[in-house]
């Protein structure tokens, strides 16, 4: 039993040479500057994502204020000026890259109304990662046999008690 | 092969959640305590597939590998899909929480029809490997493509209708189904030589 699934186990992460491991999921960024925002989404892995609609809402209300499309290189850019809301609101840029692929940032007012976040002391904003760092596909696994190793606790249990 | 958040309808979250919890409750029950540890392997193997990346077409598709966990393990694929999910979305942040239960439903529910479609063909095997062979061939592109049909179900009640998104998730997904089909292929022809029981004896 123990070597069919130490065999299983070994077959399967010897798939795994590092040019291969690529995650899968969908990203978008986006900042300010001068008055335009620009940003780019892309998949897990590094991959752009071409001619991904793009569309700014009115993070409140949820309102459509502008719609456009990522380019070759999975990036986009308007000026603030072509938004078509009357104030500073929260602005959340959506990316739909194709069927059930979906990721949202957001843009707070305060952003674009000054233009300059970083010189007002304001935090910069990191794209997320591309690829899950090995600590966490560890960390995955650990949870999974601790899992397994609790599910086989309780089992015994009840066998135990019946 | 995993819808983000923010895409399905309530209805759509609630029917699908309520399918794997089922089906979780049957796998759990059914779950041989004297198995578990090969269905913690066979979690660990579906969590880290979704990191090889098949980098072919428009898309980002991935190793899926629902066939070869329905094939192993039965009813038991369905805990085993939704735990491995629940590790993606936490430390992968695929997929998401709340749509957990609909993108469960979308790769377990086809683990378990391919349980039961190759079941004959394995038994089969058991004389002439050949079969056996195919039935890892079948079982692992039809779990792909039932999972495709799935998630393009899921989406036609709030995206452009079940025969446009079936289209595109099931083209892109095309050199995935072979992928997994010849990989899904190897490792039963391989568990068949090396340890027969752990396809004769599902753990659920």
């Amino acid at each position: 039993m123990k070597k069919g699934v130490v065999t299983i186990f070994i077959l399967l992460c010897s798939l795994l040479p590092e040019a291969w491991v690529q995650a899968h999921s969908i990203h978008v960024f986006a900042e300010v500057k001068n008055g335009i925002v620009e940003g780019e989404g892309y998949l897990s892995g590094g991959r752009k994502v071409v001619n991904g609609e793009i569309q700014v809402q009115n993070a409140e209300t949820g309102d459509l204020v502008f719609t456009t499309h990522t380019d070759a290189q999975g990036k986009f850019s308007f000026p603030i000026a072509e938004l078509d809301t009357d104030q500073a609101v929260d602005l959340l840029i959506v990316l739909n890259g194709g069927p059930g692929h979906r990721s949202q940032w957001e843009i707070p007012a305060d952003q674009y109304v000054t233009h300059t976040p970083q010189a007002e002391g304001g935090e910069k904003q990191e794209p997320p990662a591309a690829h899950p760092p090995l600590q966490n596909i560890i960390a995955g696994i650990g949870c999974i046999l601790a899992i397994g190793a609790v599910t086989a606790f309780v089992k015994s249990r009840k066998r135990g008690s019946s | 092969m995993h819808i983000s958040e923010g895409v399905l309808s309530a209805p759509i979250l609630i029917s699908g959640g309520a399918v794997t919890l089922c089906g979780t409750i049957v796998g759990l029950r059914r779950l041989d305590t004297d198995r578990i540890m090969t269905v913690s392997m066979l979690t660990s193997a579906f969590f880290v597939a979704s990191l090889i990346h098949v980098p072919i077409g428009p898309a980002s598709i991935h190793l899926v590998l629902n066939g070869l966990l329905g094939i192993l393990l039965g009813w038991a694929s369905f805990p085993a899909i939704l735990v491995g999910l629940l590790m993606q979305a936490i430390f992968f942040q695929y997929g998401g929480l709340v749509v957990l239960g609909v993108n469960a439903a979308n790769m377990a529910v086809p683990a378990l029809v391919v349980y039961y479609l190759v079941r004959p063909l394995m038994k089969r095997g058991a004389n002439e490997p050949r079969f056996r062979m195919l039935a890892g061939f079948i079982g692992g592109c039809v779990a792909v493509l039932l999972s495709a049909l799935c998630m393009a179900l899921s989406l036609a009640f709030s995206d452009a209708g079940f025969l446009t998104t079936a289209k595109i998730t099931v083209v892109a997904n095309v050199p995935v189904m072979i992928i997994e089909g010849l990989i899904t292929m190897f490792v039963v022809s391989f568990i068949s030589r090396v340890h027969p029981d752990l396809l004769m004896e599902p753990c659920s």
